[in-house]
């Protein structure tokens, strides 16, 4: 595809695929939508201002005028999804998570291999405006070394995501660590390590959700730490029901700069900076005073990062227009999106194992790896 | 039932446990009446240690002495007799052990130095309060356990989290169900320039490379000391950056700075661990607590106070439009322990390490007093310590998953 020419989109799943701005991006066009269910599929031909819906994502990708499919379908539909796609030659961008096995990350990977059509997921948190503070402070050496971080996403209360009109949907008992991606992205993401090893331990809260659900799933928390393979630590929350505010956050210690994103207990991003001054702790020891300060958010989505038209607030940390950006843009210039199938499944793969992990009372289980050798 | 004994007051040996059958020790015999345990009047103690081993408060307390103090250094002698206003120093801990007035010995020495000083004291008949870690090996654990079990004699460790006034707070919520089940807890020791501590007048201290998780206990206090559950298994994590003290060291050449471990514990639950004596982060002592009914965040150095989380119903959206469940937040005014009756009137004032130091002063009286078991006793402290030893192994084999040797006496079934 050439620079002046425009990808046409196919928008499929009108929950959450109708929140990203593909209509404004310059070298996008919405060529149809579809969605199962009739007022969705309403609702994203009004979001998209498109005329052309399909009953389902099998007859869209059957357009030739279709170039490329945006999958944002239910999580155990991903892969099925994403690979009839590809199938049918469209580059495809899907929600998170990529895949719901290691079964499935091979098949995956495999057809985007033997198709050589571009493959993105839609990791939100790579875009986060903070993540993206911490990339550039990790190109720039500001950190010294991250040697350990943390990421969570607490979402107390999904269950009221577990029935709609009466009916169960894809949500209902989900495992918590197949939804790693918000915060494996935190690390992967921001300093491309691999998460080499896990051990993970779940939380049974007695309710209904957890003993007859789909996934055969007891637990509604999962808390994992991670080994890297640059001997790195990384500990990760997924939570589902917790007396704790809901956030996707992290927070990266280096050896030079540690950074902090917004706790939903009331603090804001901050940094903290090694520091040659000293204090006394309260039992009287001499310690370094490590500088602190507030950190002035700068909104990247305000920039020429974006095209003019996305230059706008967007959801999840203003991450929507970036995701929409970096897609359109690495198809129209023939280049790998940031999130790739090998990112993809960096970030993605690392929980399977830790829920795997979690059903086997926290034993310590090694993750394999998708990247191409050498 | 004979006994022997050395080195030890009667009145000593009787608030130790009378109970302990069989007890041996070496030195001279003298048999004893059984007698009725009253409280007694005052423990003589003997303070080692002049540095943190001043920062507590027997002098004040109303049934201790401070029989004599010791320090190898003589400077840091006078500091000990000046602070308890004790005209009776002792040159090395060795002699002072010798002086049968003494009923219990405060060791506040070197780390490395902690269970060869302890047993030196107990085997002199001494009860033993000793500085953090307990030990710092199995092995020593082992022999630090084997003694006070032979001797009988009182053993407490001096862990200040365990009476961080926030850590009060903890556990009494605990104890009161507030927090309904611990899902998973975390805590982190922050001591940023800690190599400040690595040297002392040109020379290097016990502190010099010291491994991370070595000094684990004000972390592994806010979860043990509050739930009383034991960590079963861990993998640990090493960082260093190859500088001299973590090149070359007394701890077989420890490469850590820093190390974050991740704990099972003996529910299933997690327990995240961060040591760091070399970091950007700002120093600190402080845990948090996620509950099935309520979270605890201790303050936060970054500046965010104690907080209080509990489950909400109300429902808001997150930024991308999902519902989900507000839950509750509020920020905790932390009481201060230290002032109420907790305490003997006169240790009513702030101390050290979160209030603790006067709690930990009369926790210790008060057992010997009382013929009691301290708070945290040598189960306790080695349901601290030695979890730290095996993380620290963890991380020497680049985070290896291992299982943690537990101390706790078997539960026995006694028929009626």
């Amino acid at each position: 595809m050439k620079p002046d020419r425009k990808a046409r989109i196919g928008v499929v799943g009108g929950g959450f695929g109708a929140a990203f701005p593909w209509h404004e991006h310059p070298n996008c066009i919405v060529e149809a939508v579809s969605d199962l269910r009739p007022e969705r599929c309403k609702h994203l031909q009004e979001v998209y201002k498109c005329d052309k819906p399909y009953e389902s994502l099998e007859k869209l990708i059957l357009d030739k005028n279709v170039d490329a499919v945006s999958v944002f379908t239910e999580a155990p539909n991903h892969v099925r999804h994403a690979v009839a796609c590809m199938k049918a030659g469209k580059h495809v961008i899907s929600a998170v998570p990529a895949c719901m096995t290691v079964d499935e990350a091979e098949e995956l990977l495999d057809n985007v291999k033997r198709t050589g059509l571009t493959y993105m997921m839609a990791e939100t948190s790579y875009y986060h405006q903070s993540v993206m503070s911490a990339r550039k402070w990790q190109a720039e050496g500001k950190f010294g070394e991250i040697f350990y971080c943390e990421a969570e996403y607490h979402h107390p209360g999904l269950d009221v995501l577990f029935i709609e009109d009466g009916k169960r949907t894809w949500r209902y008992g989900f495992p918590p660590m197949n939804y790693p991606t918000h915060c494996t992205s935190y690390l992967v993401g921001v300093t491309k390590e691999r998460l080499t090893n896990v051990t993970c331990l779940g939380y049974d809260d007695g309710t209904q959700y957890f003993k007859d659900n789909d996934y055969r799933n007891p637990f509604a928390d999962e808390t994992a730490f991670f080994g890297t393979n640059k001997g790195h630590a990384f500990r990760v929350d997924v939570y589902w029901n917790a007396p704790v505010r809901g956030c996707e956050r992290g927070q990266w210690i280096g050896s030079k700069m540690s950074f902090y994103d917004p706790h939903p207990n009331g603090l804001g991003p901050i940094i903290v900076r090694e520091s040659e001054g000293t204090e006394k702790d309260d039992g009287g020891f001499e310690r370094a005073v490590s500088k602190f300060e507030q950190y002035e958010q700068p909104a990247w989505w305000k920039t020429d990062m974006l095209p003019e038209p996305l230059r706008h607030d967007s959801g999840h940390g203003g991450s929507h227009t970036f995701l929409t950006h970096e897609f359109i843009d690495a198809l129209v210039n023939e280049r790998k999106p940031a999130v790739d199938i090998y990112e993809a499944l960096a970030f993605t793969v690392p929980g399977i194992i830790a829920h795997e992990s979690a059903l086997e009372g926290g034993k310590q289980m090694k993750i394999p790896q998708f990247d191409p050798k050498g | 039932m004979g006994r022997e004994k050395s080195g030890m007051t009667r009145r000593a040996f009787l608030r130790s446990g009378v109970a302990v059958a069989g007890l041996t020790l070496s030195g001279g015999a003298s048999a004893l009446e059984p007698i009725t345990i009253e409280k007694q009047k005052a423990i003589r103690i003997g303070v080692v240690g002049g540095n943190f081993g001043c920062s507590f408060q027997w002098h004040e307390h109303p049934d201790c002495i401070v029989e004599a103090v010791s320090d190898l250094r003589p400077e840091r002698r006078q500091r000990l007799k000046n602070g308890y206003k004790c005209g009776k120093s002792y040159e090395s801990l060795e002699k002072l052990i010798l002086d049968k007035k003494i009923d219990a010995v405060a060791v506040f020495t070197g780390a490395p130095d902690h269970v060869r000083h302890c047993i030196a004291a107990m085997k002199e008949g001494k009860h033993v309060i000793c500085a953090v870690p307990a030990a710092v090996s199995v092995e020593e654990a082992e022999e630090l356990l084997d003694t006070v079990k032979r001797t009988g004699l009182t053993y407490m460790m001096a862990e200040t989290s365990y009476y961080r006034q926030a850590a009060i707070s903890a556990r009494k919520w605990y104890q009161e169900g507030k927090f309904g089940e611990i899902i998973s807890s975390e805590a982190e020791y922050h001591h940023p320039g800690a190599d400040k501590l690595s040297f002392e007048n040109g020379q290097i201290t016990w502190r010099h490379g010291l491994p991370p998780m070595l000094y684990p206990t004000h972390c592994t206090a806010l979860i043990t000391g509050v739930t009383g559950e034991r960590l079963t298994e861990v993998v640990c994590v090493g960082w260093g950056n190859g500088e001299p003290e973590v090149t070359s060291n007394r701890y077989n050449n420890n490469p850590f700075w820093n190390a974050n471990a991740f704990f099972k514990t003996d529910k299933g639950r997690p327990f995240r661990v961060s040591r760091s004596r070399k970091v950007a982060v700002r120093g600190t002592e402080r845990g948090q607590w996620v509950g099935s009914k309520m979270s605890f965040y201790m303050d936060h150095p970054n500046g965010l106070g104690p907080i209080i989380v509990r489950a909400g119903e109300q429902i808001e959206k997150d930024d991308a439009g999902f519902e989900r469940k507000l839950a509750q937040f509020e920020k905790y005014e932390q009481p201060l322990y230290w002032k109420t009756s907790m305490l003997p009137e006169p240790l009513r004032h702030d101390s050290g390490h979160g209030g603790s130091h006067t709690f930990l002063t009369h926790e210790f009286i008060d057992a010997l007093v009382n013929g009691r078991k301290p708070a945290v006793d040598i189960y306790e402290a080695l349901a601290y310590t030695v979890p730290g030893i095996i993380a620290h192994k963890s991380a020497l084999q680049g985070g290896k998953q291992l299982k943690i040797p537990q101390f706790d006496p078997k539960v026995e079934i006694h028929d009626a």
